[in-house]
Order: structure tokens, then C-alpha cells, then sequence
């Protein structure tokens, strides 16, 4: 058999694995280990089985994910949470679907600023969604303002994989970070527009708050500070370059756990409760990342990556054609590949053939990771949906998948603006190159 | 992989090795040097061995390429000794300041080493080092504030690659700082540390010139990297095939790795010289850094010599392989 | 034969419970810990020592001690649309299978992290700045898997009495 062939396979039982309800990462381990041991041989794909998760879990660049979570974990046991989402619903409860809107705005700060989208979504699902559900918004659509959000991050600078990128590709970083602000926006408004409609055709899934008096705002706006303090001294400082994401979470879920101490809203029994349920998200997300390491080294040697680029790239087609097919293979590759793996799997094959078809190398940047994001929301590997569904526990996980597609179409609408509209990405790196 | 019949490596006369890198495909040895050092091992060996590359560590992690290859998990890889811990005592020797100022010189400083010392052969002793290869000299780039003297470093937060590194910027007055070389643009662009102690070629491979400002040129020391087998792979080689790989690896294979860096070095200084500013350290300045440094070294040997081994001799013999080559 | 596994998920219960237990022990050490070397580095020019390296070895070993009970409360995702629509006995077959596999693999894990621990402990292989020996974090690694596929081993044999049993 090929290795192609085995991966094919390996693919298709995955997906068996997934419709069986074995875990995510179970199916993970279990297709990424017999796989790369039938690639290779049995001894190899059992090294792979101790020591990439090893290395997985004691990675420095993943700690922030326990630390962020610690902290909404805090903010939402400490009722900090419940206070902030009280002042936003008195100001901008009056709008429809006010509540998710502020949430897809503060996702996209958190995420675009910690670099971490799964620290994000955990992190957001934590203190956002329990609180939507208290005013009556439909899960679905507060699942689906938590994902949206966090995937903004890579696109609005700082952004590791738009360095990875432009490291990949000779493409100046500066543009390459600068490029990305207006799509980010658009994006961002994009998915509050649907918020906007998806509240107007189902009023039910996102009541309109009670109207506040003056008063009363300005007290509500009064208790959120922690917050405020909070926000300042996590994102300001990482901001800042007072520290690393994961020294930010830290500070943030020690700060966190210092105001609801004095404040005298944390109690021993909250304590607790916040750290158990702190490692075991972890716990389950860390899992899925490792299988997912050892499902893309599996990926990687059967070569189905490099291949089905390559096949693309050598169709006798338009530019344009060329271009959507390449998409279409990179949407694929999302579904089960993290981004910077895909990348480094495909770029050194697809760079040169953009370069040659005559496409904006930093714009192609910019679309391949909307496209790439896209997979983060879909079945059958949509780690941020996993991520929420490991808070709201009581809705199926078909059901937040059904529930996160109109901010899928929210993506495809804006790849196909770019795609129209180039000079929406180039505008500002065209201003920096002079 | 020699056991598996569906990799088509069923016997030993036909077999394909698979070569883990860390580097990106715009590494300057994954672009020229090894391809054509793997094309004429196929070459020579008439299409009995295969290489195929693997690169951007999608198949093991820069930091577990040692014990993938050691264990089989891929059966040849590239990466640096510093990674693996302490599993190389012997070879910080080249993490020590001042022992060498080029590449092609560390090469062959390593090489020889293992050549010459049974000890050093035992850090390698779960594998087959192909190449052993050293980088030209790290300087210092700091990104808003050019270092031109001791008091200038004294407090900088520097980003240090390997421990025996952190314990001499200590000794000249920096604050050392972990980190990946992935994390490295964005820190040195939000200021989450002042500088970093970096190869010049860095400044192309991660694109750091967009983000560094100053470079403070004092040659302080080389990296070391190491292109190693399977020791069982190699093993069950046939003989030819096996001097096949042992003519064409070795001193000058790991010179011309060596060599290369040197070259992209002088390439990226000649490129940057614009938007750089280059400082190198005058003799005078170079004599204070270096009794600042001093202890560092002694540390070292102590350190080593506790352990039981030879390292009053490796360094001397170190400095005196550099002294050869000048 | 069915007392017998209700007492072992029990007691396995204790054991899943404890390893939390020091996880987050871990957890709530590095929230305490990451401040004081920010604010040592920024304040008094002395930072913590390690910091970095304590960190990874912290969160690598809260993650795997904390598999086990994830696993036991159900909270390793999984996708139930078909499942949900099988019959009770059908469904608990599936998961009397689906468990002794995870066991299995797990097992396999196990094995594989202990004989990475043995090397570790044939090299002495320590981390980088405070020289801490790395072996005992990957045996506790190892431990953890062996707790963690005990409890799927536990859970496959509740599926498999209640597939038996009539229903
Ligand atoms: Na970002
Ligand atoms: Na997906």
C-alpha cells in the first residue's frame, strides 16, 4: 500500500472513529499511531506515542491555556464575570443582541493580544456564555459569538503565524502584520452583522434587556474596575512587552484571584472548584492537541499534504480557477491540520506557483488564514467548538457546530470580499512600502 | 525504516531513510548543501538509499529530534545539541566565549574533538553523527538600545540559547532570558526582552532584520548543530553503502556546513548594513569583555571536572585546534 | 462480579481524585510562582531562577495527572449523534469496546513513557538552568496513563455487565 493510500484510509477511519463517539483525541492517537507505524514501522510510530505528547504537554508556549483559563474560571466563580456582562447589558442591552456583539469584540482584543485561540475561546466561553444564558440568549448564538471572536487573533497583529508565514515565504513580517488590521475589522463587523440579523429573523434567541435608568448604569459601570484592572494589567502588559502570554495569564489569574479575595467573593469551596475544573478543561484540550500533533506527523509522512498541492498546482486552468481550487485544498487541509503545520507542509510547493500565477504574496497570506481559521469552527476537528463544548456541557456538540455555520459563511463572505477587493489587504503595507 | 515492507525498505539493498529537520525549507542548508549531499549518497549508492525530507518539524519537535532519531521514530535528523539538555556536556565546550570565530573553524573543532576524544564520543554513542557542525560567531542584536560597552548591557533582559550562554551573560551584567527562536520577533518587537545573542544568518532566516536595530559585534561563540542516524539504520546497512555515507560525511561535510553559515553571515551583515547599526568591539573594549567573561569559563571546567571528565583538556585542546587553523 | 466493579470504581475514584489533587497544587504554585519572577525581574532586578523550565515542567505534568478524572467524569469530547440513536444494549456494547480500546491504547502509552523514563534515567538527562532530573516527571507521566486507562478499563466492564444484564 502507499502511503497515500494509508493516509486516505487513515482519514476515513477517523472520521468512522469520530461518528463512533471514541474521544476526538482518542481517534487521534489511535489513527496518528497505527498510521505512521504502518508508514514506517511499528517501533517508530511507538516512540511517536510517548514523546511527542510528552513534548506536547510541557511545551512553554501552551502553558498559557491552564494559566487564561484559571482566570475566567476565577472572574466567572467570583461572580466578577456576572458584574461585568450586568454594565454591558445595561448600555448595550437595548440592542439586539448587544451582549454577543460585546462578546465577539472583547474575543477578538483577548485573542489577537495572548496569541492563544484556544485560551480565548476557553477563557470567554467561561465568563461570557453562563452569563448570556442568564439573559435569556440562545446557546448556539453565544457559542458562536465565543468562537467567532477567537479566531480574529491571527489576524490582527501580534500574530505568530503570520511571522511563521512570512518566515516561510520571504514576505516582510511588517507588512504582513500591518496587512491583516482591515480585513480583521471587517471581519469582526461582519460576524456582529450576523449577530445583528440572526437576532432580527429569531428575536426570541437574543431578548432585549430591560431599559436602565442613568443610574443604574453608571453603578454598574461602578463595579466592573476588577475588571477593568484586570484588562489593563494582563493585556496592557503583554501589550506593552512587560511580559509573555503565558506570564500575562498568570499575573491575570493571580490578579484575579487577589481581587476576589479582598473583595470577599471567592470562597475556599469556589477555590477549588476553579482549579478542578481548571485542569480538567486542560486536561481535555491538551489531549486533543497532542493527538492532533501525532495525527499531523501521520498526515505529514503520507505526504497527502505536499501531493495534493503539487496535483493543484499542475492543473492547466485560469489563475482565478487555480486559485479557488488551492482554497478549496487549503479549507480541506483545515479541517484536520493546525494552521502552522499546514503551512509548513504546503507553503515551500504553493509560495513559488502564487509568485508565478501573479497573486500578492501578503495578501495570499492574509486569505490563507481566514481559510485555515474556517477549521477551527467545522466538524470533524473544530477544536474551538471542543473547547465550548467542555463548558456548556448540555447542549450536544452537533448542535454548536450547527449553531457556529453562520460565522463560517461570515468567513467565506469575507474571503470572497479580499478576493474582489484585494486593495482592502494591500492598502497598508502599500503605504509601508512607499 | 528498514522493516517495513510497505515503505518499500524490506531489504537492505533498497532502503529509504527519513530525515527530520526543524528548519524551514528557506534554511539555507535545506535549500543547496544537503540536497546535494543527500543526492550523492543516493547517487554513490545507486539508488540503494533514499533520503526524504521532512522539514519545519513536522515529524519531531527541534528540542526531541535527538531522542526521535535515537529511538527510530525517524531514522536521520538535524538539530541542536542545546536542545537535548545535558545529554552533551562535552560539546558546550563550543558554548564557551572566545574559543572560535567562525563556523568552518567550530566545525572543525567539533569534528576533531569527537575524533580524538572517547568522552565526547559517548554523547553521540545512541547514534551515528553524520555531520557535527558549528555556526558562525553569535553577536549581540538588540532592538532600541546599541550596546557599546558593559555598563550598557548591565540589566538588559537578553534571550540566551543554552544554559552554559545564560551563565556568561550573567557574568557581563544581562539578564538572561529563555525563549524559542519562534517567539523571538515578536518579543524583540514588543520589548518583552531588550535584545538577543544571535548568528547573523538569523537576521535572514526569521526575518529578524525588521525588528533589530543595533548589533553589537564581539564573536563571542558558535552554536552547535548535529546531522545524525539511527544507529540501528546504519547498522543494517550493507558495508558498501555504509562507506559510502562515512566518505561523503564527516570533517568536510561538516566544514562545508560550517562554511556556509559563515558565508550567509556576511551575506545578511553586507544586506543590513543600511538599516543595522553595526558595532564591533575594538581590541581594548574586547579585553574588558572578555576578564568580565573569564569566570564563566573556570565555572565550567569545575563544573565538568567534578563529573569526571577531561575538560581542562578539551578546552585547551579547543583553543589550540583554533590556533591551528588561524 | 458487578460488586467488585462498583467497589473498583470507587476506590479507582479516590486514586483519579488524589492525582487532581496535586494537579492543582501545580497549577495554583505557577500562578503563584510566574508573578514573583515578573515582578523580581521588574522590581528587584532578580528574577526566579528556572522560571521557564519550572513552568513547562509544571503544565506537562498537571495535564497528564489530570486525564484520568476527565476521563471519569465524561469530559474527554466525544460526538454522540449515532450512538444516541442506538438501542440501550447496542450502545452499551459499543462502549464496552470503545473503553477496552482506550485501555489498551493507553496501556501502550504507558509502556512507551516508561522505557522513555528508564532512558532518561540511563542518561541522567536533567532540564536546562536548575538541572532538576527529568526521569521522575515522565514516570509520573507514565503513572498517570496507567490510572487513567484503569479507569476506562473500570468503566469498559460497567458497560459490559450493563450490555448483559437484562435490560
Ligand atoms: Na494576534
Ligand atoms: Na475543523
Amino acid at each position: 500500500m502507499s502511503s497515500i493510500t494509508i493516509g486516505i484510509i487513515g482519514i476515513v477511519v477517523l472520521l468512522l472513529m469520530f461518528a463512533f463517539r471514541v474521544p476526538v483525541s482518542i481517534s487521534l492517537f489511535i489513527v496518528g499511531t497505527v498510521g505512521y507505524s504502518l508508514i514506517r514501522d511499528v517501533d517508530s510510530g511507538l516512540v511517536q506515542l510517548a514523546t511527542t505528547p510528552y513534548s506536547t504537554a510541557s511545551s512553554y508556549s501552551l502553558s498559557v491555556i491552564p494559566l487564561f483559563i484559571l482566570m475566567g474560571m476565577i472572574l466567572s466563580y467570583s461572580n466578577l464575570g456576572k458584574d461585568l456582562y450586568n454594565a454591558v447589558d445595561s448600555w448595550l442591552g437595548r440592542i439586539r443582541g448587544g451582549l454577543a456583539m460585546t462578546t465577539i469584540g472583547t474575543s477578538a482584543i483577548f485573542s489577537s493580544i495572548s496569541g492563544s485561540i484556544n485560551a480565548t475561546t476557553a477563557t470567554m466561553a467561561k465568563v461570557a456564555i453562563p452569563e448570556m444564558r442568564k439573559y435569556n440568549y440562545d446557546l448556539g448564538m453565544a457559542s458562536a459569538s465565543v468562537a467567532a471572536g477567537g479566531t480574529l487573533g491571527p489576524l490582527i497583529p501580534p500574530s505568530v503565524i503570520m511571522i511563521v508565514y512570512g518566515v516561510l515565504t520571504m514576505e516582510p513580517i511588517g507588512q504582513l502584520l500591518i496587512a491583516g488590521i482591515i480585513p480583521g475589522i471587517i471581519q469582526m463587523v461582519i460576524f456582529m452583522l450576523i449577530i445583528y440579523i440572526w437576532a432580527r429573523i429569531r428575536p426570541s434567541s437574543a431578548p432585549v434587556g430591560e431599559k436602565k435608568k442613568f443610574g443604574e448604569k453608571i453603578s454598574s459601570i461602578s463595579k466592573v474596575w476588577p475588571f477593568f484592572l484586570l484588562f489593563v494589567m494582563t493585556i496592557g502588559g503583554l501589550y506593552f512587552g512587560l511580559f509573555t502570554p503565558t506570564e500575562a495569564g498568570a499575573v491575570g489569574a493571580f490578579g484575579s484571584f487577589v481581587l476576589a479575595l479582598i473583595t470577599r467573593r471567592l470562597s475556599w469551596e469556589s477555590l477549588k472548584k476553579a482549579l478542578s475544573e481548571t485542569t480538567r478543561l486542560t486536561a481535555m484540550i491538551f489531549l486533543i492537541l497532542m493527538g492532533a500533533d501525532i495525527f499531523s506527523q501521520f498526515l505529514s509522512i503520507s505526504r497527502i499534504p505536499s501531493e495534493i498541492t503539487t496535483f493543484v498546482g499542475n492543473v492547466d486552468l485560469s489563475p482565478l480557477t487555480i486559485l479557488i481550487l488551492m482554497l478549496i485544498v487549503y479549507f480541506i487541509l483545515g479541517l484536520f491540520l493546525e494552521g502552522i503545520a499546514i503551512l509548513v507542509l504546503t507553503m515551500p510547493i504553493v509560495y513559488p506557483l502564487l509568485e508565478q500565477l501573479g497573486f500578492d504574496g501578503v495578501w495570499f497570506g492574509v486569505i490563507m488564514i481566514l481559510v485555515i481559521n474556517i477549521g477551527l469552527m467545522t466538524p470533524p476537528l473544530g477544536i474551538s467548538i471542543y473547547v465550548i463544548s467542555g463548558i456548556v456541557k448540555d447542549i450536544p456538540i452537533q448542535r454548536i457546530f450547527k449553531a457556529v455555520m453562520p460565522m463560517v459563511l461570515a468567513v467565506v463572505l469575507c474571503i470572497i470580499i479580499l478576493i474582489i477587493f484585494p486593495e482592502i489587504v494591500t492598502i497598508l503595507p502599500d503605504l509601508m512600502r512607499g | 525504516s528498514t522493516e517495513d515492507e510497505a515503505s518499500g525498505s524490506g531489504n537492505s539493498d533498497n532502503v529509504n531513510i527519513d530525515y527530520a529537520s526543524f528548519k524551514p525549507s528557506t534554511h539555507q542548508h535545506e535549500i543547496e548543501l544537503f540536497p546535494e549531499y543527500f543526492n550523492e549518497i543516493e547517487e554513490q549508492t545507486e539508488g540503494r538509499l533514499t533520503i526524504t525530507t521532512y522539514l519545519g518539524e513536522s515529524l519531531a519537535a527541534a528540542d526531541d529530534t535527538y531522542d526521535a532519531t535515537a529511538n527510530g521514530a525517524v531514522d536521520m535528523g538535524v538539530s541542536l545539541q542545546s536542545y537535548s539538555a545535558d545529554q552533551f556536556p562535552l560539546t558546550s565546550v563550543l558554548d564557551l566565549p572566545y574559543v572560535t570565530d567562525s563556523g568552518e573553524k567550530a566545525s572543525e573543532i567539533l569534528w576533531t574533538l569527537f575524533e580524538e576524544f572517547p568522552e565526547f564520543q559517548d554523547e553521540y554513542d545512541e547514534t551515528v553523527p553524520l555531520i557535527l557542525y558549528g555556526t558562525e560567531p553569535y553577536q549581540i542584536a538588540t532592538a532600541d538600545q546599541p550596546i557599546q560597552s558593559l555598563e550598557d548591557i548591565e540589566g538588559m533582559r537578553i534571550r540566551s540559547p543554552s544554559p552554559e550562554v545564560s551563565n556568561w551573560l550573567e557574568y557581563l551584567g544581562a539578564t538572561p532570558v529563555n525563549m524559542p527562536v519562534t517567539e523571538l520577533y515578536e518579543a524583540l518587537e514588543r520589548g518583552t526582552v531588550d535584545g538577543s545573542i544571535l548568528p547573523m544568518h538569523t537576521l535572514t532566516d526569521w526575518s529578524l532584520e525588521g525588528v533589530v536595530d543595533y548589533v553589537t559585534v564581539g564573536n563571542f561563540f558558535s552554536a552547535q548543530l548535529f546531522m545524525v542516524m539511527n544507529r540501528e539504520v546504519y547498522e543494517s546497512l550493507s558495508e558498501e553503502d555504509r562507506e559510502v555515507i562515512d566518505s561523503l560525511s564527516g570533517l568536510e561535510m561538516s566544514k562545508k556546513a560550517g562554511a556556509l553559515f559563515d558565508g550567509t553571515s556576511e551575506e545578511a551583515m553586507a544586506e543590513f548594513e543600511e538599516e543595522i547599526d553595526f558595532y564591533e568591539l575594538d581590541e581594548e573594549e574586547s579585553e574588558e569583555w572578555r576578564s568580565a567573561i573569564e569566570p564563566a569559563v573556570d565555572d565550567w571546567i569545575d563544573r565538568m571536572t567534578e563529573n569526571g571528565f577531561p575538560a581542562q583538556e578539551i578546552y585547551d585542546r579547543a583553543l589550540e585546534i583554533d590556533n591551528e587553523l588561524d | 462480579m458487578k460488586n467488585f466493579i462498583i467497589v473498583f470504581n470507587n476506590g479507582w475514584m479516590k486514586v483519579t481524585r488524589a492525582l487532581q489533587f496535586v494537579s492543582n497544587l501545580l497549577l495554583f504554585g505557577i500562578m503563584l510562582l510566574i508573578p514573583l519572577d515578573v515582578i523580581g525581574r521588574y522590581f528587584f532586578n532578580r528574577p526566579v531562577t528556572g522560571a521557564l523550565e519550572l513552568t513547562e515542567l509544571a503544565t506537562g505534568t498537571l495535564v497528564f495527572l489530570s486525564l484520568a478524572i476527565t476521563h471519569y467524569y465524561n469530559e474527554h469530547v466525544s460526538v454522540d449523534f449515532i450512538v444516541d440513536k442506538m438501542p440501550k444494549r447496542a450502545r452499551n456494547v459499543l462502549l464496552t469496546i470503545i473503553e477496552f480500546v482506550i485501555f489498551i491504547l493507553l496501556i501502550v502509552m504507558m509502556t512507551q513513557l516508561f522505557s522513555n523514563a528508564l532512558q532518561y534515567i540511563d542518561r541522567g538527562t536533567t532540564s536546562g538552568d536548575l538541572s532538576i532530573p527529568v526521569y521522575p516527571f515522565i514516570m509520573l507521566a507514565a503513572i498517570s496513563v496507567l490510572v487513567f486507562a484503569l479507569v476506562a478499563l473500570g468503566k469498559s466492564a460497567k458497560h459490559l455487565i450493563k450490555a448483559v444484564e437484562k435490560s
